[in-house]
């Protein structure tokens, strides 16, 4: 489901620590479409920067960079996903739109 | 989003659950970097990249809501909270410290690309690359010694956004925040995550925030 349709990149790690700031308002959650409507990646495949030779040099990108591991996410196909769960550096994290 | 494994109902952008048994949890937000293809690859020439699956079909990559980005529409379900300072649809860097919120519009960015800040008590660099329209923000500390920055005008390194420090004149890479030249070298500033956003949806979640807007001639 989604609440609001707008465009937002963020990569989170899969730790959970309790804190406020947001103004989360339960009561207003509205569902717009099935669950997995927007089926997240679950299991991502990567291929090096050779390999992107359908990207061009101005599409927009999600970038990450933990240990030394770097990944790009093409915002084209996040918009089709969403979220992708993915261990990058070690770390679980999301990456999500 | 939900999660698999108690199904409580999370918000992306706030990274925290709303309902359900996790309500209450935050996720850990890490910095990630919202920029183009050709300058994620000078900086991160190894990177790996996404696969969709359906790289031979052009038209299935085409982003379905290229359309949306340019348009005024503000989501599909009204927001609660209206904050008209600057335009909804305007992208600004958001910040959260200590539970308190912040955001950079990147029109003010653009005019104003090297931002030496103090938000609840840390000091902080906003830096904004006009070319690839890319922002980032670090802690301007090094060794815990605060610094000041401005953009250098030569010597840039495949045209990306150039610093010096006031302290010992080194220079930096202003989107990865490391030190390329001068006493400072190898150094690199403490990152800040931050969220791209449009106005009107960080607004929303922080109705409180604050929002930087020096450099444009007028008080809002």
């Amino acid at each position: 489901m989604k609440s609001f349709l707008f465009p937002v990149s963020l990569a989170l790690v899969l730790t959970v620590i309790p804190a406020t700031g947001a103004d989360l308002r339960p009561d207003e959650i509205v569902t717009v479409l099935p669950k997995d409507a927007i089926p997240a990646i679950l299991r991502p495949r990567f291929g090096d920067s050779k390999s992107a030779a359908w990207l061009s040099g101005r599409d927009l990108v999600v970038g990450v960079e933990l240990s030394g591991d770097s990944r790009a996410y093409p915002v084209a196909t996040l918009s089709h996903h969403e979220i992708v769960n993915d261990t990058v550096g070690g770390q679980p994290i999301a990456v999500t739109w | 989003m939900y999660d698999h494994q108690t199904e409580s109902l999370w918000s992306h952008l706030a990274g925290a659950a709303v309902t359900g048994p996790m309500k209450g949890e935050k996720l850990k937000p890490l910095q990630s970097m919202f920029t183009r293809w050709d300058t994620w690859r000078k900086l991160h020439s190894t990177s790996k990249v996404l696969s969709s699956g359906r790289e031979s079909f052009f038209s299935s990559m085409r982003d379905p809501y290229e359309s949306y980005y340019r348009s005024a529409d503000t989501g599909i379900i009204p927001t609660r909270v209206s904050d008209k300072r600057i335009y909804p649809k305007e992208y600004v860097l958001g910040l959260v410290l200590n539970e308190k919120a912040k955001a950079y519009p990147f029109s003010v960015l653009s005019r104003q690309p090297v931002v030496n800040d103090t938000f609840q008590g840390a000091p902080l660099l906003v830096i904004f690359d006009s070319e690839s329209a890319t922002g980032a923000i670090f802690k301007r500390q090094i060794d815990g010694k605060t610094l000041s920055f401005k953009q250098a005008h030569q010597g840039a390194e495949q045209r990306l956004l150039s610093l010096t420090d006031d302290v010992t004149g080194s220079r930096w890479q202003g989107l990865t925040g490391t030190a390329v030249q001068g006493s400072l070298k190898g150094k690199t500033l403490e990152p800040i995550p931050m969220t791209p956003s449009f106005w009107f949806g960080w607004v929303d979640h922080y109705p409180n925030t604050e929002l930087y807007l020096h450099g444009l001639g007028e008080k809002r």
